[in-house]
């Protein structure tokens, strides 16, 4: 009796090794999950994308499952947009899972909307076996900020050309303005002077990612150029000298910075702009920041 | 003694014949093991692998050869958001979509493998290819954008691991 049940342990042992056999099939899942949002290319829109991609290795390589199939999904809904499962072909189970699915909201600046997302393979006979999900707001990407450099340009010169650096994200290609924070004060004034005695912003917009339109680093744009031209600064310290007003005089321009989405402009940072004309020699340092605390130069 | 193993031989030819006729009609049982642990980007970043995150984020800004406006405007999108200069832009574009087209290639032919055998074709051989995928395409963007795009374009595909998930084992 003892060597009956030897036999049957050994064929059971050899009927559980062949090969084809389901039931001695092992899979382990290895599918990568990765997702993301930012601005869409046009309007006011946002983008987000989910995608799930990997296969499931399988113990022993030879196996053969009939019958039984894998199904990558993504969900992938901000604000009810894309509120849908989109999935992939129902495929082997040790074929390759590829899945993208991408939304486009139409979004208003400043407003966050709610983002559920969710990357899951299915299989047919197992259920879920693979399941990732999150959620987060989401909202259109606006420049923090920016900084200052002041840089020289003989061109230019006395005015001092200034290259400014977004901050908060990639902007390069998208457009921003300088609008006016209202009349400024101009301290070189006198009665009769060709120059303003409220002087305010031009009105100048530069396109992101470069510079005196050439190609620029990353989020740069430029010139933004302040101060006196020559001919207004030789007035001041000719003209306006005689006229009583003092080397050193100091003017002041409010200067908000504003980022364009399509049909609204949206303002990110506010700037003072001083400019201080001294004689002789006729020299000018201007300073572009916040506060009047940021960068200043000659040229 | 004979009349043990004639039981046993019996028992054991049916065990051995049961699944053929089921696997006929029926999808066939087999065991899901437990998933490989996953590393989260926005846990550990520095445990996702370069060659993972580089292969998952070109897959996302790729477009096939047909794409339509919709998809080449979601890439044009997703490449601002790098920050590139419109020759880096346009230079990383052309690379990507080469890449998504070798990429579709080597998954196509592995799963025709796989459906057609019935059985799983070694998946360290398309892994393999899909590395050497990343590498090349990697040494053609070195040799296409420039220092200060290429800079760029590094630092934020490595910005990107904290939006992966990846199994720790498999990549």
């Amino acid at each position: 009796m003892r060597r009956a049940a030897l036999y049957l342990a050994l064929l059971l042992c050899a009927t559980s090794f062949r090969p084809g056999r389901a039931q001695d099939c092992e899979m382990i899942p290895a599918y990568s999950m990765y997702f993301g949002a930012g601005n869409g290319s046009s309007g006011n829109s946002i983008l987000t994308f989910v995608e799930v991609e990997g296969y499931a290795n399988i113990y022993p390589t030879d196996c053969a499952l009939e019958g039984v199939t894998h199904q990558g999904s993504a969900y992938n809904d901000v604000d009810g947009v894309g509120n849908y499962w989109e999935s992939g072909s129902a495929v082997c189970p040790s074929c390759y899972v590829y899945v993208l699915d991408y939304q486009t909201l139409q979004a208003t600046p400043g407003v966050s909307y709610p983002w559920n997302y969710q990357a899951k393979v299915v299989c047919s006979q197992a259920g879920t076996i693979f399941n990732e999900a999150g959620q987060q707001k989401v909202s259109l990407v606006l420049p923090t900020g920016e900084t200052s450099e002041a840089t020289t340009n003989g061109a230019l010169a006395p005015e001092v050309p200034f290259i400014a650096t977004l901050e908060g994200g990639s902007f390069n290609g998208h457009q921003v303005q300088e609008s006016s924070g209202g009349p400024g004060v101009n301290n070189c004034y006198w009665s009769g002077a060709p120059i303003p005695q409220y002087p305010v912003v031009q009105g100048t917009s530069w396109t992101v990612g470069t510079v005196n339109n050439q190609a620029a680093g990353a989020n740069q744009y430029g010139y933004d150029t302040i101060g006196w031209n020559a001919y207004d600064l030789n007035a001041i310290a000719t003209t306006g000298a005689a006229q009583g007003i003092k080397s050193g005089c100091v003017t002041e321009i409010y200067q908000f910075m504003e980022y364009w989405f399509p049909g609204v402009w949206d303002m990110y940072k506010y700037n003072l702009l001083t400019f201080t004309a001294t004689w002789p020699p006729q020299e000018q340092e201007s300073c572009r920041d916040e506060a009047g605390q940021g960068e200043c130069g000659s040229n | 003694m004979h009349r043990a193993l004639l039981v046993a031989l019996g028992v054991a030819f049916s065990l051995w014949i049961a699944p053929l006729g089921k696997a006929q009609n029926a999808a066939t049982p087999h065991q899901h093991a437990s998933a490989s642990p996953m590393i989260d980007g926005a846990v550990h970043p520095e445990l996702i692998p370069d060659s993972a995150a580089y292969r998952l984020y070109f897959l996302s800004i790729s477009t096939s050869l047909n794409a339509n406006d919709a998809e080449r405007n979601r890439q044009r999108a997703r490449i601002r958001m790098i920050g590139l200069s419109d020759s880096d832009a346009q230079a990383l574009a052309v690379v990507m979509n080469d890449f998504k087209m070798k990429y579709v290639a080597l998954v196509v032919e592995y799963n025709q493998a796989a459906a057609a055998h019935g059985a799983a074709p070694d998946i360290s051989v398309l892994r393999e290819q899909l590395g050497e995928l990343v590498r090349t395409s990697r040494d053609t963007l070195k040799a296409h954008l420039s220092v200060q795009g290429l800079t760029q374009f590094d630092a934020f595909v490595q910005s990107e691991k904290q939006h992966m998930k990846v199994p720790a084992e498999g990549q």
